[in-house]
């Protein structure tokens, strides 16, 4: 499913020259994750759904990249994809590692609740991470307390998931997520159910995390003020199948402080821009 | 500390509805509302349990009764729970037991008592072989529900981490289907107290069963209540422990 420099070349032969000039690029130019012309159909029942179709992006190692877009439109799809839950049907996707068994070190928030109910907190982290070959047994402790520290739930180490707040919950996640310090880290719709104020402070934590680690970052959403207000760079797709509408860079200054930017002509321009393109792909559905 | 206070609270909240009716039921049998010959009053059938019962042996009727489910449960719930695990993770394990397992499930495990004593004689095995049988049906339906309806997201995150097998089983799937589990080893514990009274019934020369039919035959009606009321204790401390262990093993569960 994942293939990496050396074995890509031996893999590419059957694939269209398109294919082979941009994954070319992707080896040349370090990008962490490359699609070319991806493309996901399922079929239920005899009858087939395009979740997405000709998806070509790339992301570079270090960058926060958000994927925007209506529900429906393919975005947990694509990232279940990225991250090897689901094979594409067409195209070509190459997520590159330095890692020696050429598996990709990927860490992922679930859009869903997806801590494990029957562990506690300090068990989610220690339980990733105690399975992971990279990491000694006696310094999980110690790295699980940090991170514990750097949500702000070291208090609440030794309480399951069901005794704590959504709130609470994601941050938990957001830590299970760092933790195995990953290469990649895929974000689906994670702050979704949260009010906005518990949004707002997860914002801010997720920025100072991403800052700090430097991550590969691929954050999906449908909320565009979220999207700005975090990437580097907004994916913005349309509705089902989902294609690439628009990429567009943000170039906000970093750090971001989440409140005054919010004032910026810059964000606001922006918002105004990807507003108006959403717009179009609603009424183009109306169209139809 | 917290907890063992409230298992003792709990305990003797339980007591309280036995108690009710061993009252109304001592009232009415004075009052000579109820037949004593059918319905002795409670404190005649105590004073028979206490005094009379233990010099006709049925200290040893509850013993032999005892280890029969004990040998019967543990082996029945141990392979059910293995097979329910197996089946739950492997296809082929499923498409070969699954046909099997629906066609004999349904078969009232004391019809097979006559063809289970013929092949392993009439002694203490054919009991608990009966025994672990019905357990294990039970424990194996539940557990095999408890792995089918573990949620696909968990499936998800071991796959992205790479969670290794043994871990995926040991600190996923079976903590995931304990509280299915639980639900099997609740049903199939009582069930194993109705199955092994039955198997006493007929073709055993110890137990609560044998002792029950004894009674009957000579028409020993506070003796028979006594053997009934044992029965009714066991039930009682097999389940209350299980739900002990339950709320041990099971914390992440709110509890009614
Ligand atoms: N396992 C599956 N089998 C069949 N169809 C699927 C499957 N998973 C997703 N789909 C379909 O693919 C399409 C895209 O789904 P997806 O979950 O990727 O959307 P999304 O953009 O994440 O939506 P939302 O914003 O609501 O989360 C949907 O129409 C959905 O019905
Ligand atoms: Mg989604």
């Amino acid at each position: 499913m994942y293939s990496d420099a050396a074995c890509f070349f031996t893999r590419i032969e059957n694939y269209n020259p398109d294919h082979v000039a941009c994954l070319r690029m992707a080896i040349s130019e370090n990008f962490q994750i490359s699609c070319s012309r991806l493309s996901k159909r399922f079929v239920n029942r005899g009858e087939t759904l395009t979740a997405f179709e000709d998806i070509s992006f790339q992301v570079r190692s270090g960058e926060f990249v958000c994927v925007l877009g209506p529900s429906g439109c393919g975005k947990t799809t694509l990232l279940r994809t990225i991250a090897g839950l689901e094979t594409h049907t067409d195209g070509e996707l190459v997520v590159k590692t330095s890692r020696a068994d050429g598996n990709p070190d990927i860490g992922m928030v679930f859009q869903e609740q997806a801590l494990f109910p029957w562990m506690t907190v300090y068990d989610n982290l220690a339980f990733v991470l105690g399975n992971n070959p990279d990491f000694l047994q006696a310094e999980i402790p110690s790295i699980v307390n940090e991170f514990l520290v750097k949500v702000g739930l070291e208090k609440f180490a030794r309480y399951y998931p069901h005794q704590l707040s959504g709130g609470m919950k994601q941050r938990v996640s957001i830590a299970r997520g760092f933790a195995t310090r990953p290469e990649i880290l895929l974000m689906d719709e994670p702050f979704v159910f949260l009010d906005f104020q518990t949004r707002l402070r997860l914002h801010e934590l997720l920025l100072s995390l991403w800052q700090s680690f430097q991550k590969t970052v691929v954050f999906v959403t449908h909320d565009i003020e979220e999207a700005v207000l975090l990437a580097g760079r907004v994916i913005v797709m349309t509705a089902r199948p989902g294609k690439i509408k628009k990429t567009i860079d943000i170039n906000l200054d970093r750090p971001r402080d989440i409140f005054a930017i919010r004032h910026k002509k810059l964000f606001l321009g922006y918002i105004q821009t990807i507003t108006e393109l959403l717009k179009e792909e609603m009424q183009s559905l109306e169209i139809e | 500390m917290n907890s063992v206070r409230n298992d003792a609270k709990r305990l003797l909240i339980y007591t309280i509805s036995p108690a009710v009716l061993f009252v109304v039921w001592e009232i009415c049998a004075r009052a000579g509302f109820l037949d004593v010959r059918f319905f002795p009053a409670p404190s005649t059938i105590f004073y028979h349990l206490f005094f009379v019962s233990p010099e006709e042996g049925i200290v040893t009727d509850v013993i032999f009764s005892v280890y029969r489910i004990f040998a019967g449960y543990f082996a029945g719930c141990a392979l059910g729970m293995m097979l329910g695990i197996g089946m739950g993770l492997s296809h082929l394990l499923r498409m070969a037991f699954y046909p099997l397992i629906i066609v004999t499930y349904p078969i009232p495990k004391i019809a097979i008592l006559p063809l289970i004593m013929l092949i392993f004689g009439i002694g203490d095995l054919s009991k608990i072989v009966v025994v672990a049988i019905g357990s294990f049906f039970l424990v194996l339906m539940n557990t095999l529900h408890g792995v089918d309806s573990l949620a696909k997201i968990y499936y998800d995150v071991a796959a992205v981490y790479r969670i290794s097998r043994r871990n995926f089983i040991f600190r996923i799937v079976i903590p995931g289907s304990l509280p299915s589990i639980f639900t099997g080893l609740k049903l199939a514990i009582g069930y194993s107290l109705v199955i092994v009274v039955a198997a006493e019934f007929s073709g055993a020369d110890k137990g609560i069963g044998y002792l029950i039919w004894q009674s009957w035959e000579t028409f020993s009606i506070n003796s028979m209540y006594a053997g009934i009321f044992v029965i009714g204790v066991l039930g009682f401390i097999f389940s209350y422990t299980l739900d002990l262990l339950e709320r041990r093993l099971v914390p992440w569960k709110d509890k009614k």
